[in-house]
This record gives C-alpha cells, sequence and structure tokens, in this order.
C-alpha cells in the first residue's frame, strides 16, 4: 500500500496541545502548505510516521492534532 | 605566570547544531579523546569542552592562538528555547558569563537544509557571528539533492561554507585552518523574542530560500539513504516483526549488561583481594586492616560498577548513531505513556533492572522535565542485581524444603511487584508534580547510519570516568563510615577478641541495639537490623553482614548454606520477643517488602543527587524508606495476625 500524502493546511493550537508544541512542530521543519507522508503508525496506532524531503518524523497524538489537512 | 596567562591568546569556538547534525561527530574528530564535561551554573545539562589535537595544531604553519578552546553544545532545532538542552545553548550564546564565544561553527546536515537554517536566521537575527559547515554531504549528492550554496551565503551573509564528512574526516584541516585565521570581532548579543507568529514568518522566509537554492533531483536511486531507511524501516517498525526484532535485541543488550559484565567485574573483584591480601600480609594490625578492609573495599566498591556502566553506554550510544534509539521511543511510547512516562525513558527504566546508578545516568536523554523526574524517581524500584543475592537468601530460607518452582515463582512475584510499585509511584509523582505539561515526543527519525566505533568507545569511557569522578567520592567515604562503625571502638594496642565480637561490640552493633524497638515491629532483632543497615553501603552487603553478625566465616556460597542453618535456630536475645523464633514467614515478607521498596543503595543516592539536587534526592530517600519501612511493618502485623 502507498503511503498517503497529505497536505498541511494548518498548524494550530487544540486542546490537546500548547503553543510550545505547536512552535516546536514549526521548528521540526512543518508549515502550512507543507505536503507530508504518513508512513505508518505504530506503538498501537498512537504514534504517527511521517516523511517530507529527507526528514522522518514521529509524532504523538496531540502533535497530529495540531496539523489540520 | 601570571604574566604569560595575560597574554595567552585563545580561541573559544563552539559548536552549535541540531540533534544528529553531525556535530558530536566534528567535535570528537577536532579535539580526539581528551575532553571534559562542563556544567553550566544552575542547570544539570552537560556540555563538552576540549582543545584542539595536537596533531591538527601542529599541521598550521603559523600558530595564530596559544590555545583553542572547543564546546560542544547541547543539540538544538531552534533558539527559541523549548527544552531544558536548548535553554543551555541559548544561555550559553546570550549570556556569555562562562566564557566569551569568539567563533560560533554552525554545523548543518546537507539534507536538512529546509528546517536547519533556522538556527542561522535566528543567529543573525541576534547579530552573533558565525560560520556555516554542511555535512551529510555525500548523503545529500545520493538523495539528488543539487544545493546553490552561493545562493545560502548570499542569503545569510556568509563566507564561503565549509563542508566536513563525519565519517572519514575529510574537511577537517580546512575547518581548522579556518579556526587559525580567523579574526575575532567584537559584537553585542540580541535577544530577539520569537513568538509563535514571528517563527511561522521566518519558516516561510525559509521556505522560499530553501526552494531557491536546493533543487530535487527527481531521478533518485532505488539505494539511496532515505530509501534504504525506508526500507529498513518496513521491518524495524512493523507492527509484528518490528516488536519481534525489538524485544531480541534488548533480550541481548540487557543480558550482555549481565554476562559481558561478569568477567570483568569477577576480575576487578579479585584483583581488588589480590591487593588487600598482599596488604594483609605486609602491614599487620589495625592499619593493614583499615587499608585492605576499609580503603580497598570502599575503592573496590565503586570500581565494580564500571563494567556494567561501559557496556550499558556502549550499546545505548551504537543504539543513538545507528538511528535505533529514537524508533525504539516511538515503538514504547504507549505502554510507557500508561505509567505517566514517553518512549525516551525505555532503556533508563529497563537498565534499571540491571542497576539503578547507569540507569540514572542515562535518564538524561529524556527531554521532558517532568518525564525525567518521575524516571529517576521510580528507577530505583526496579529489581536491580544487587537486590538478587537478599532475595535468593530469603527466598532460600522461605522453601528450604520445597519445590525449586515455588521459589522461582516467588522471584517472577518480587520482578513483577516491582513494576507495580514503579507504576503506583509513577502516578503519584505525576499527580504531585502536576499536569501542566503537555504530552510531547516530535522524535526525530534520522537516516540509518554506520556509526564509528572508536567514537563509541571514547563516550561510553566519558560516561564511565563521569560516575567514578561524580559519583565515587561520596560512596567511597561512606563505605569508610561504615567499616569504621562496624570496627571500633577496639582497644589500638592489643586486641584480644575475635572478629565476631569486635563486631558485636561495635559504635553500629550498639546503635543497631540502641534502635533494636525500630525492628522489632518488623519481626526481626537488631543483627538483622545492622545487616539492614550495612545494606545502606550497597544491597549486597547483607549477606555478608549477617554473616558477621550470625558469626559465619566462609565465601559468599559458604556464608548463605552457613546462613540457612543460624537462620532456623536464630531467637530473639531481648526485647519483647524474647526466645522467639527471628525468621518467620512475616519476617522474611517484611525483609522482602523492606528491600524491595526502600532506597538503601548509597551508590544510588548520590547520582540522584549528582543529577537531580540534594533536596530532591533526600526527599526520595526519605519517602522510600520511610514507605519501605510503612508497608513491612503493615505486612508483619497482618501476617503475625494469622500466626504466620
Amino acid at each position: 500500500m502507498l503511503p498517503a500524502k497529505k497536505i498541511i493546511k494548518k498548524i494550530e493550537i487544540t486542546d490537546k496541545s500548547d503553543a510550545t508544541i505547536v512552535e516546536r512542530l514549526y521548528d521540526l521543519g512543518l508549515f502550512d502548505g507543507l505536503q507530508i507522508q504518513i508512513l505508518r503508525h505504530v506503538s498501537f496506532g498512537q504514534i504517527t510516521i511521517l516523511q517530507f524531503e529527507q526528514t522522518i518524523l514521529a509524532l504523538n497524538k496531540s502533535e497530529m492534532s495540531c496539523l489540520k489537512f | 605566570m601570571s604574566e604569560i596567562l595575560a597574554t595567552e591568546k585563545t580561541l573559544n569556538t563552539i559548536l552549535i547544531g541540531a540533534p544528529n547534525s553531525g556535530k558530536t561527530t566534528l567535535y570528537n574528530w577536532l579535539t580526539g579523546s581528551k575532553h571534559k564535561t562542563v556544567n553550566y551554573p544552575g542547570a544539570t545539562i552537560e556540555f563538552s569542552k576540549g582543545e584542539l589535537k595536537p596533531e591538527l595544531i601542529e599541521k598550521f604553519k603559523i600558530k595564530n592562538f596559544d590555545k583553542y578552546v572547543i564546546y560542544d553544545t547541547p543539540g538544538i532545532y531552534s533558539l527559541s528555547p523549548k527544552s531544558a538542552d536548548e535553554e543551555v545553548t541559548y544561555r550559553i550564546l546570550t549570556e556569555q558569563t562562562l566564557f566569551q564565544i569568539d567563533l560560533a561553527l554552525v554545523i548543518i546536515d546537507a539534507t536538512q537544509l529546509n528546517r536547519q537554517l533556522l538556527i542561522c536566521s535566528q543567529l543573525n537575527e541576534m547579530k552573533i557571528p558565525y560560520q556555516m559547515i554542511f555535512t551529510m554531504n555525500d548523503v545529500s549528492r545520493l538523495e539528488g539533492l543539487n544545493i546553490s550554496e552561493s545562493e545560502i551565503q548570499n542569503e545569510f551573509s556568509q563566507n564561503q561554507i565549509l563542508h566536513f564528512d563525519g565519517l572519514l574526516g575529510a574537511g577537517l584541516l580546512e575547518i581548522t585552518d579556518y579556526m587559525n585565521q580567523y579574526q575575532a570581532i567584537s559584537y553585542t548579543v540580541l535577544k530577539p523574542e520569537w513568538d509563535l507568529k514571528s517563527i511561522q514568518n521566518l519558516t516561510e522566509k525559509l521556505q522560499s530560500v530553501y526552494h531557491r537554492s536546493v533543487k530535487t533531483n527527481a531521478q533518485i536511486s532505488a539505494d539511496s539513504p532515505l530509501a534504504r531507511t525506508l526500507k529498513i524501516d518496513e521491518y524495524l517498525l512493523h507492527p509484528f516483526f518490528g516488536s519481534i526484532i525489538f524485544i531480541s535485541l534488548m533480550t541481548l543488550l540487557f543480558s550482555s549488561i549481565y554476562w559481558i559484565s561478569q568477567p570483568f567485574m569477577d576480575l576487578i573483584e579479585s584483583g581488588f583481594a589480590l591487593v588487600s591480601d598482599v596488604i594483609n600480609n605486609h602491614i599487620s594490625g589495625l592499619l593493614g586492616q583499615f587499608l585492605s578492609e576499609g580503603i580497598i573495599a570502599a575503592i573496590s566498591g565503586v570500581v565494580i560498577f564500571v563494567p556494567q556502566i561501559f557496556i550499558l553506554f556502549l550499546f545505548i550510544g551504537f543504539l543513538e548513531n545507528t538511528g535505533y534509539l529514537a524508533r525504539i521511543a516511538a515503538l514504547v511510547d504507549k505502554p510507557l505513556s500508561l505509567i505517566g512516562l514517553g518512549g525516551r525513558s525505555f532503556v533508563p527504566m529497563l537498565s534499571g533492572f540491571a542497576c539503578a546508578v547507569p540507569a540514572i545516568m542515562a535518564t538524561r536523554n529524556i527531554k521532558s522535565k517532568k518525564e525525567k523526574l518521575i524516571a529517576q524517581f521510580i528507577i530505583p524500584f526496579m529489581t536491580c542485581s544487587a537486590r538478587l543475592p537478599v532475595y535468593a537468601l530469603i527466598l532460600g530460607f522461605l522453601f528450604a524444603d520445597q519445590s525449586p518452582i515455588k521459589a522461582g515463582l516467588a522471584m517472577a512475584v518480587l520482578y513483577l511487584m516491582a513494576i507495580v510499585i514503579g507504576a503506583i509511584a509513577s502516578g503519584l509523582v505525576s499527580k504531585i508534580i502536576g499536569g501542566s505539561e503537555k504530552s510531547h515526543l516530535s522524535l526525530d527519525l534520522p537516516l540509518y547510519r554506520t556509526p564509528r566505533f572508536k567514537i563509541l568507545f571514547i563516550q561510553a569511557i566519558e560516561k564511565s570516568k563521569s560516575f567514578l569522578v561524580r559519583a565515587g567520592p561520596i560512596i567511597f567515604v561512606l563505605a569508610l563510615v561504615l567499616w569504621a562503625a562496624s570496627q571500633f571502638p577496639r582497644n589500638l594496642q592489643n586486641e584480644t577478641r575475635s572478629s565476631y565480637e569486635i563486631t558485636e561490640q561495635s559504635y553500629a552493633a550498639q546503635f543497631g541495639k540502641k534502635i533494636q524497638p525500630v525492628f522489632e515491629p518488623l519481626g526481626v532483632d537488631w543483627r538483622v537490623g545492622f545487616g539492614i543497615l550495612s545494606a545502606f553501603a550497597a544491597r549486597e552487603v547483607f549477606v555478608s553482614a549477617m554473616a558477621i553478625v550470625f558469626h559465619i566465616e566462609g565465601d559468599e556460597e559458604v556464608q548463605s548454606t552457613g546462613l540457612l542453618e543460624q537462620m532456623k535456630n536464630a531467637k530473639f536475645e531481648s526485647g519483647q520477643y524474647l526466645g522467639q523464633p527471628i525468621f518467620t514467614v512475616a519476617s522474611c515478607v517484611g525483609i522482602l517488602i523492606f528491600f524491595m521498596i526502600a532506597l538503601q543503595c548509597l551508590s544510588t543516592f548520590a547520582i540522584l543527587k549528582k543529577e537531580s539536587g540534594m533536596t530532591l534526592a533526600m526527599t526520595q530517600l526519605v519517602s522510600s524508606n520511610v514507605v519501605a519501612y510503612g508497608l513491612a511493618v503493615g505486612a508483619v502485623t497482618v501476617l503475625k495476625a494469622y500466626g504466620y
């Protein structure tokens, strides 16, 4: 199965996250309009592995909740 | 001398960069193996300080500085600090109180320009002069990235970008030449406030720079490092095979902590025993005893931990440098989140089953302060190898005439109970600390790579040295105090009493007898109390201390067998239980519960004090021991009430 490609429309604070998490996501190279590939979910589906350019990241549910597609 | 110092010209260089950018690799090439760790005032985060290797200095035609000092700062993603690591790097740059920075080298992974240029933008805003060094240039070529360096140089007002290859060291001489030719300029650091909006704007600007300067070749070979990493991840992060591989690797890791280190620990033990014998044969009397049983035993008690620490950190270094450690953290994040921890806490927690000392040292890799505190709090509950001789003795007594399977099951229950207690403690600590910190993982999964084994060895040696220097003195002093307490008072001129009599009348025994009422609720007398107090030097000392007070001589095995016999017949010699047997089911369960929960190990206390300060270490020491005592007394009282 091919990994799912998605475009991040917005990165925003949710009730599961805070400003620090959002800022950290920007620091890690994510930004509005970036196309990413969701590679897989690990750790009982709690962690999402995603890739963009040459970067592979693992984000948990509260971090993923900030990414609006 | 002061004149020489006054005119000594030093170049202070710091290396800054994201985690996995190759910063520490460059640092090791520049400084070799000789460096020391520095603690930033008020912070527990350490960073390394070293000097340029003499063989690199020899290559200079003209040596422009007397000293070339290099600092390796903690890895950062941004200069808007969000973690303790970033805070330290930020303070080094902005405060410059420890040293004046002459030159900042920013290490950038050429395959990660899309995000690692952020630090450069921020340094520009702070008006700090710096020089860019690109690493992973071979990987970026294999990935088909065409980088227009002139575009980046113009954008960031930079000199010629330097390059460095971590595996072969290519580019090293250009970097050292640049350092030698560097003409330090004075500058005033600005401290911009970066809020979410400004970070968004900065990121947007950097994306446009990135797309202008980096063109990706659409034809990337199938065996490019990224493609290879994604292929390997199909197995290592596979829901089924990933778990099997992970469990196998961890089993190998932790069994090797026992098996590989055992011969070295035996060697250390017999080495010290030999020295001790030589001293005993040549120096008679109390001085000989002081040197052999006091000093040598105390040094041995410190050095004995080194093989385990070295092997653990060698493995952690290997896992980290290949890129697998980050994946482990992702794999176990959910199970650990159930007890308030994250994936990064896994290795320290598991290491706790071998020995709490290296395990607590390994908590430095945990980014979240809250998680780090929880992990440090619950690691001492894990069943470390020093508890085994105690458990073996007590279970051996309890199940003496029964099937060994029962004793084995009881041992398994003790291991399981340790995890349950850890989980409960974690929940409690988590509640006490409070929940203001949102859960974050945000892990970079680096491309898989082959580590440099020489560097892994150097880093493991550094960790072992750090343990000896930081925790060694306190363990040494306390071991000496315990020895003195069990050997005095005595007649310094003509001591005629046997070793048993000396111990029986020692300060430690007197103290033990005085506080017998404290031990009586545990169902034991002063002799077991003496054993428990001695176990504060190291848990396994309990067995030999019991052998001393129950007057058994011989090696550990002989002591255990003889002890079991003595334990069967041991009766209270005074107090409210006079004439009653000491070792009953109730008192044995009490001892097991106490050893399972109490924070007795002085080495653990020493390392806790070093990692999280005296207040927290004392809190942990007092609370663990009070709870251990309370629960043990509770269990003994209930069991006694039911006739056990």
